[in-house]
């Protein structure tokens, strides 16, 4: 797999480059939203941080997550909690910056990323390298979990992305002229 | 309010030619659709709603999109007025068409909402309808149906359809009998009102659902519908009322049959007014004080006393009705009732006398004891003053016996045998009678005298 090679630790993908940092605060949260979620174990539990906090899904294993990021960012490498049973993820897709995706769209649009997962991978400590080519200028990520280990509903407990923020205008730093 | 996208979806198909709805099915829908449209704009400013028909001519017919979710009230008025009727229903392909219009709203905020309008038989199978229902559920739209006409085939489908959909009870069906008017359905259901109205599966025409409560809309005037709710549960509470003393004015002639066949010789029903049993005591008391005269009013007002004293009787006591032959030994031994000369007379008065006991003990027990005991010295006080008569010298022995008259009066329902005054007035019988024992009799007698004028 393609993805086992690009799963390290934290440590290393921290240490790869400094100016990698944790994308957390540029996710609107408001914006992000989720299909196929469980009333009762909604897409918000994701933001929270505590592990046994989950998402989970509804009619099946699959989940359709976008997160919306308050400025383009280029992502560098996403993390990915989960239960470490049979309940976690498995293939995840991400595609980037797709305004009105559903899950028939899913499965017939090209990811930009395919993740395979295994058990361990889904640990707090693990992160998953990304292609930077696929995600130079992320505005919209959509990641799409298709199956899980085995169990009818697909848990996840929290995603963080490490990237750097596009270098944009802060009209602070404008002096007036004159 | 929810911010929330919505697809209505229109059946134009030929059988909504059908006249069973006024005017017709076509139009009837359109004025339900045109509801629809302007609560859901109004529900939030950012609502957006797009028609789509799910009939259509063409080869295969099927869904065409009239306008995509906008927020630009006239020009869903104007499609709506635009869908004409044509070709066959398509349910499956319009649920498609209205998912994929609702996938590219502009706003993309907020929930997603189909609003299907079906008055025409469906082709698709159950399991198709499912299917659909699942993806839409997946994809977290809300469905609700409006089913015009009575078709129990379709209803069935639909309900599947709709039960597959539902997540978070955000789905509902809708049926419209032919002949009510699919708008005045649609304004008290879920549909219109998701907060108000039965969840699920609404009946048609539930006039009583509390959004049409009294023609008034309770989200409109909550005060108003507040008031009226309030004064429609007081007059229920009162008829209630009415009708439970109705009831037991009933059962009063027949009790009064049962219990006393034998010992009341008058009418019982011989017209009363409402007095306290307290005044009927004093009268009845009294009126064992005086001795020849006035037979004949006596005989009225113990009439009167003795059905009161009934009627009271009756109604607190049907439950545990002590036994006439309980307190018997009271008047009995009581040689008041000897100074009258009329033996109807000496009976009645004694059990006018016994009833109004027993009213006066058992209507309020324990609560208010100060008129139990004042209805239990009668006797006693005026049992001494006609100590000259020769059965009551036969009968006294039996009050200076203090067992037999605890036992009595611990029978007596309300009375406290330690009570100090009972005490006080069985000591002074124990003391032998005494001229002073008459000192209470004139004053009843005094109390009594108008009543007797009257």
């Amino acid at each position: 797999m393609a993805s086992s090679s690009a799963v390290g630790t934290q440590a290393q993908a921290a240490a790869a480059s400094t100016s990698i940092v944790d994308l957390s605060d540029l996710v609107v949260k408001e914006k992000c939203h989720c299909l196929n979620d469980s009333p009762g174990k909604p897409f918000g539990n994701v933001f929270i941080g505590d592990e046994r906090l989950v998402c989970e899904s509804e009619d099946d294993e699959q989940l359709l997550m976008t997160f919306e990021f308050r400025e383009a960012v280029r992502l560098h490498s996403i993390n990915v909690v989960a239960p470490a049973n049979d309940h976690g993820p498995k293939t995840i897709k991400l595609f980037v910056n797709k305004q009105s995706i559903d899950f028939a769209d899913c499965n017939d649009l090209p990811a930009s990323q395919l993740l395979v997962l295994g058990p361990d991978d889904v640990a707090a400590d693990r992160v998953c390298k990304l292609k930077m080519q696929n995600f130079t200028y992320v505005n919209l990520l959509s990641v799409f979990v298709e199956d899980n280990h085995g169990a009818d509903v697909s848990q996840i407990s929290s995603i963080k992305f490490f990237g750097s923020p596009l270098p944009s205008t802060n009209m602070k730093d404008f002096k007036k002229a004159g | 309010m929810p911010l929330e996208a919505t697809m209505v979806c229109l059946d134009t198909s030929e059988f909504m030619r059908n006249g069973d709805f006024i005017p017709t099915r076509h139009e009837s829908q359109q004025d339900a659709a045109n509801l629809v449209v302007g609560a859901k704009m109004q529900q939030n400013a950012e609502n957006s709603v797009g028609v789509l028909t799910m009939a259509s001519v063409g080869r295969r017919g099927g869904a065409r999109v009239l306008v995509s979710p906008t927020d630009d009230m006239g020009k869903i008025l104007a499609s709506l007025h635009e869908a004409s009727i044509a070709g066959r229903l398509n349910l499956v392909e319009g649920v498609q068409v209205a998912q994929l219009a609702l996938k590219h709203r502009r706003n993309k905020n907020g929930g997603q909402r189909i609003v299907l309008f079906v008055g025409s038989p469906v082709d698709a199978d159950a399991n198709a309808l499912v299917k659909a229902g699942k993806m839409l559920k997946k994809n977290n739209i809300a469905v609700d149906v409006v089913l015009l006409g009575s078709d129990d085939d379709t209803a069935d489908k639909l309900r599947q359809f709709v039960e597959a959909a539902k997540s978070n009870d955000n789905s509902n069906l809708v049926q419209v009998p032919p002949g009510v008017v699919p708008s005045d359905v649609l304004i008290s259901s879920p549909v219109i009102q998701p907060d108000a109205g039965t969840p699920g599966v609404s009946a048609a025409g539930a006039t009583d659902a509390p959004g049409a409560f009294g023609g008034v809309d309770a989200n409109l005037d909550p005060e108003l519908a507040m008031a009226l709710r309030v004064s429609m549960e007081e007059e229920r509470a009162r008829q209630q009322a009415a009708a439970a003393a109705d009831e037991a004015k009933q059962q009063q002639p027949a009790a009064e049959a049962t219990e006393q066949p034998a010992a009341t010789p008058m009418d019982a029903d011989a017209a009363t007014d409402a007095a306290t049993a307290a005044a009927e005591t004093t009268t009845a008391a009294a009126s064992t004080t005086p001795a020849e005269p006035m037979v004949d009013d006596e005989d009225a007002l113990l009439q009167q006393a003795l059905a009161m004293s009934m009627r009271e009787h009756v109604a607190s006591q049907e439950a545990k009705s002590v036994p006439v032959e309980d307190v018997a030994p009271v008047p009995d031994d009581k040689p008041a009732e000897m100074q009258l000369d009329d033996d109807d007379d000496d009976e009645t008065m004694q059990l006018a006398l016994q009833m109004s006991m027993q009213a006066q003990d058992a209507a309020p027990p324990g609560t208010d004891p100060a008129p139990a005991e004042q209805a239990a010295p009668p006797p006693t006080t005026a049992e001494p003053a006609p100590a000259v008569a020769e059965s009551a010298q036969a009968a006294t022995p039996a009050f200076y016996d203090p067992t037999f008259v605890n036992q009595m009066l611990s029978q007596l329902p309300g009375v406290d045998p330690n009570d100090p005054a009972i005490k006080a007035a069985l000591e002074s019988i124990r003391g032998g009678p005494s001229p002073d024992a008459d000192a209470p009799a004139p004053a009843p007698q005094d109390n009594q005298d108008p009543e007797e004028t009257e």
